[in-house]
């Protein structure tokens, strides 16, 4: 009885390891959206013999945050039923990390890296997201082609 | 009888194999391997204690084993989070237009740079200079004209030349006409795009009609056709 109940214990031990090895891998990496929670860009105007005038909403912020271990990076990705208008997500400050440029956002395309080289002990750094909407005269407008409601996906993983 | 899970644990198969004349049937699974146990402990082939410890450790493997099975994969998604949210792109319709440059000088001079030709009483001078840029992203647009002067002592006429758009749809001109107070069709047909033309303004005077001085407004006006 004696040496099942030292089973049990070392069981246990492996159950408790099992479940802090999870926290530590899932728990250390952290992203918030803040700001204007789901921001509308409006295109109004346009260029006679140019074309319709860019809308940019720097309304969001991403905040992150990574363990004491690795390098991370954050990639972004968006699903948009029947896109017909262009949209684009750059961060030009991001407090740790590097912006990894402008990205078109393209409905069901593969993830692009957004931050990169994000370091361990990243604690709270902020990024400011700023979403450009461009379209083309010759894309039409909303009233014919429906409005773009994108859900992008910001993503924090290992690089 | 035959029992290979028992191959895990030797030793304790050893023991249940002395049991061979113990014929039951291994569609009942872990509850045979159970019954021979017992039956193993009534023969005293094997203890109670050690029959115990073999369904605990066993118990406690197929735990680890199911627990590994469920958490490892887990534990490779919680390597990753993601945040969401709802971006919006609305377009307006949008028709824009513009003309260059905002003032036209059409001059019938007299003196000795006058346009008049003897034994003719019309008088001509043109202008092309002026340029009409437009873009829409709505269906069959036109563009008018229209003057605010009324009544006129000379005439004005307009045509368009030389139309170009991007990507296509350019629109067809009108031939050219008289501009009046009332709006006037001066391209149709264009689709969603933007371009530009030439505009071309055609003063008419008339000798008899004496001198003087037409000072239009004129109104270009994109609209849906």
């Amino acid at each position: 009885m004696k040496k099942l109940l030292h089973r049990c214990l070392r069981f246990s031990f492996y159950v408790v390891s099992l479940v802090l090895l999870i926290y530590a891998e899932g728990a250390g990496q952290t992203i918030r959206i803040r700001g204007t929670r789901n921001p509308t860009l409006r295109i109004t105007s346009g260029i006679p013999d140019g074309q319709l005038i860019d809308v940019v909403n720097t309304g969001c912020s991403l905040r992150y945050s990574t363990p004491n271990y690795r390098t991370w990076k954050i990639t972004v990705g968006t699903t948009c039923m029947n896109q017909s208008f262009t949209l684009r997500v750059v961060t030009t400050n991001p407090q740790r990390g590097t912006s990894a440029g402008e990205v078109t956002l393209i409905s069901g395309a593969q993830a692009s890296d957004f931050i990169t080289g994000i370091p361990s002990n990243t604690n709270r750094a902020n990024a400011t997201l700023q979403y450009t909407a461009s379209a083309t005269f010759d894309q039409g407008h909303s009233g014919d082609e429906g409005n773009d409601r994108h859900t992008v996906t910001y993503t924090i993983q290992r690089q | 009888m035959s029992f290979r899970g028992f191959i895990l644990l030797k030793g304790y198969q050893m023991r249940v194999q002395t049991m061979e004349t113990t014929k039951i049937p291994k569609e009942n699974g872990i509850f045979g391997l159970y019954l021979i146990a017992r039956i193993a402990i009534f023969n005293g082939t094997i203890t109670r204690a050690k029959m115990i410890s073999f369904f605990s450790k066993r118990t406690i493997y197929l735990t680890v084993i199911a627990l590994f099975l469920v958490l490892l994969p887990l534990t490779a998604f919680c390597q990753s989070q993601s945040r969401s949210h709802t971006v919006t792109v609305i377009v307006d319709p949008v028709s824009v237009i513009a003309v260059a440059p905002v003032a036209v000088n059409l001059d019938i001079p007299g003196g000795a740079t006058a346009v008049v030709i003897a034994g003719q009483d019309e008088m001509r001078v043109t202008d092309q200079n002026s340029i009409l840029r437009w873009g829409t992203n709505e269906d069959e647009g036109k563009v008018t004209i229209s003057t605010s002067l009324t009544p006129q002592t000379f005439r004005l006429q307009v045509a368009v030349s030389n139309i170009q758009a991007n990507p296509t749809g350019a629109g067809s001109i009108v031939t050219q006409f008289d501009v009046t107070d009332i709006d006037h069709d001066l391209i149709t047909n264009i689709a969603k795009s933007s371009g530009h033309c030439n505009i071309l303004y055609t003063g008419i005077a008339l000798a008899s009609a004496g001198i003087g001085t037409d000072s239009h407004t004129l109104t270009l006006t994109m609209v849906a056709q």
